[in-house]
């Protein structure tokens, strides 16, 4: 195995809807910004690899509009996901691995406010035959894991309510976050449903934004960052699709990506520092914690995707800002989480390390 | 910098139509007869049938008639909106149906009171008099008497 | 037993926003008043239209907006011969890729006002205008090119 590491992270602010910028111009700004933090010029990028969706976007090949961002003239070395960015990220960690070349960037774009109604566009995720026709609203089906997982005590309304009202005001501290203050639990309880035992600020709030993150091997990586982010481990399972077959009170899944993703890095995620979680919903936090085995590890100290959640950049936003913390010292071991489909279908866990 | 760009709404429509398979295929025929099945799997008949038992990718055997009443495993209220299989305020839920492994999603109308809503009741389909052989043949769950 | 169903129908129908960014915006509103805005990359020298807001070979942000008469030659173009759902115009007709003099780039439109068969590569082209009540934030403000006197762009 190469080592590799994260070695720059940048992020454009989550807005519940930018009405300014095409897609290049949101990327643009954040691959600067990412590409002057790890002192690169572009041509010493061996490859870039980004992760957005059609069904967000609402146009096919969509990504294509983000190349002019890139610089892909002359022809480049570049590949896509229809998916969250942390999968491209994997896929990137992969091609180093491979050693066809040292660095790597990693962008993911999400543009949750373009669909006009969500609840057109989420039963496109869904089983074709049994779900999908049923149209089931946005929150629906992570209503029923909510639901369960409260039935089997690993969490209350009460003890989503603390996630959400520790989240927000972790949020308070980061500049991109697109809801953040400091609010009673008792305050957040008194709002209504939006599909029981669901309630608005449970569901984190959809928008836009772009990440970018870049990735170097070895050298390249202790020269390109004072304190390099090692991505020891990492790995991505899924469960099966349709929610009537699996136990949505846990996660199998991220347990498995987990075990696999501690297998390479030589620990566990029970010897983080800090851990950053995908989390969708608040009743989530509490199925990862216990899938991952965390212990005392700190939870999205950025505030995590319930202050801002820009679709198919929220999981590698979640890599970023593990990394983050271990570039200024804050943390020598992190976890990050990302995740896909509906009620944590897909998940993918990278264990992360500083050195000294 | 803060200036919004012209921006315009426009609407994409895929008038798909998607062959089902064989295991789906019988399964919505019963649907379409008013009769639910499961599939046989080594673990018991799975409700809705899938071709391939999640948990070990085996293929998964004939289709066996079931009933069509159940117990409600997990539930979620929500508002009715146009479309909806239910006119009023209702919830969608997971429903094990009586002798199959699995659940079934769909909704179940309690005239609009959430109160009447638990996890454990028991349900009945509601079919529809006009059948295509579609999940939507299940109008909805009602309360099993 | 039962007969199987077969096919069923998934259909989508989904709305959205398109968000036309700056550079693009700056162009359309362009159009609106018959005018061709293009910018230039000072790096390069690449002449875009339409113009984002920065080069995408370069990434620097493009000079100052400037206006270009539209004349042109066709660097490549197909005949339409099948008709198709939506279609505004009868089959044949012509598509062309046009270079504007003065830019790099070959924005697409119709080529009318000649027989199909007369169009070829490196043919003088001009633009025709809508009447200004039909002028709008749009590509269709040029209801399509036609062919204009050699070198007469710069007489």
């Amino acid at each position: 195995m190469r080592d590799v590491a994260v070695v720059a992270f940048a992020q454009s602010p989550c807005q519940a809807a930018n009405r300014r910028d095409d897609m290049a111009g949101i990327l643009l700004p954040v691959i600067r910004e990412a590409v002057d933090a790890a002192g690169i010029g572009r041509d010493e990028i061996d490859f870039v690899a980004s992760g957005s969706h059609d069904f967000y976007e609402g146009r096919t090949f969509s990504y294509i509009d983000s190349l002019d961002a890139v610089g892909a003239w002359p022809p480049i070395s570049e590949s896509h996901v229809e998916s969250d960015a942390a999968w491209a990220l994997a896929e990137a960690w992969s091609w180093l691995q491979l050693g066809e070349g040292d660095i790597a960037l990693v962008y993911g774009i999400g543009r949750g406010s373009l669909p006009a109604d969500l609840d057109q566009v989420m039963p496109a995720q869904l089983d074709p035959y049994f779900l999908a026709p049923l149209a089931p609203h946005r929150d629906a089906i992570a209503g029923l894991q909510a639901h369960a997982a409260i039935g089997a005590g690993l969490t209350s309304e009460q003890g989503m309510a603390e996630v959400v009202s520790r989240c927000l005001a972790s949020a308070l501290d980061n500049p991109h976050a697109q809801r953040s203050e400091r609010v009673d639990v008792a305050r957040l309880l008194d709002a209504p449903y939006v599909s029981s035992p669901l309630r608005e600020h449970d569901v984190a709030p959809i928008g836009d934004a772009a990440a970018v993150v870049v990735l170097a091997a070895d050298d390249a990586a202790r020269r390109l960052a004072e304190r390099p982010a090692w991505l020891r481990g990492v790995d991505h399972r899924m469960d099966t699709h349709y929610p009537g077959v699996r136990d949505l009170t846990e996660s199998l899944s991220t347990r498995r990506a987990a075990s696999r993703a501690a297998e390479f890095a030589g620990f566990l995620p029970s010897d983080v520092d800090v851990a950053e979680l995908h989390t969708e919903y608040s009743h989530q936090e509490a199925i990862l914690a216990a899938a991952l085995g965390l212990n005392g590890a700190e939870l999205n100290a950025s505030g995590g995707p319930l202050a801002g959640r820009p679709v198919t950049a929220t999981g590698l936003i979640r890599i970023g800002e593990a990394a983050r913390r271990i570039f200024d010292g804050r943390a020598d071991r992190a976890l990050a989480h990302a995740t896909n489909g509906q009620a944590l279908q897909q998940n993918l866990v990278c264990l992360l390390e500083g050195e000294g | 910098m803060t200036a919004e760009s012209l921006s315009a709404s426009y609407t994409v429509e895929f008038p798909f139509e998607r062959t089902v398979g064989p295991t789906i295929g019988a399964f919505l025929g019963g649907l379409r007869d008013g009769q639910l099945y499961g599939v046989r799997t080594e673990r018991g008949a799975l409700c809705p049938p899938l071709e391939f038992e999640p948990g070990t990718g085996a293929e998964t055997g004939e289709l066996v008639p079931v009933a069509d009443t159940g117990t409600v495993t997990s539930w979620t209220w929500v508002r009715a909106r146009l479309g909806d299989p239910v006119p009023h305020d209702f919830a969608w839920a997971l429903i094990a149906i009586d002798g199959t492994i699995g659940a079934l999603f769909h909704a179940v109308d309690v005239g609009g009171d959430s109160g009447r809503m638990a996890t454990g009741m028991r349900v009945r389909a509601r079919w529809r008099a006009e059948r295509v052989g579609q999940l939507s043949d299940i109008e909805c769950f009602e309360v099993a008497p | 037993m039962t007969e199987p169903v077969t096919t069923m129908p998934s259909p989508f129908r989904m709305d959205y926003t398109y968000v036309a960014g700056t550079g693009r915006t700056a162009f359309l509103r362009g159009l609106s008043e018959r005018r061709l805005i293009a910018r230039r990359c000072a790096d390069c020298g690449q002449v875009y239209l339409p113009p984002p807001e920065f080069c995408s070979r370069c990434l620097t942000e493009l000079e100052a907006p400037f206006e270009l008469d539209g004349r042109g030659v066709i660097s490549t173009f197909c005949v339409v011969n099948f008709p198709f759902p939506g279609q505004r115009i009868d089959p044949p007709y012509v598509v062309a890729h046009i270079q504007p003099h003065g830019a790099g780039t070959r924005p697409m439109h119709l080529v009318r006002e000649v027989k199909p068969g007369q169009v070829h590569i490196g043919m003088e082209v001009e633009p025709v205008w809508v009447a200004d009540d039909d002028l709008d934030t749009s590509l269709l403000s040029i209801r399509h090119f036609r062919p204009a006197p050699e070198g007469g762009a710069d007489a």
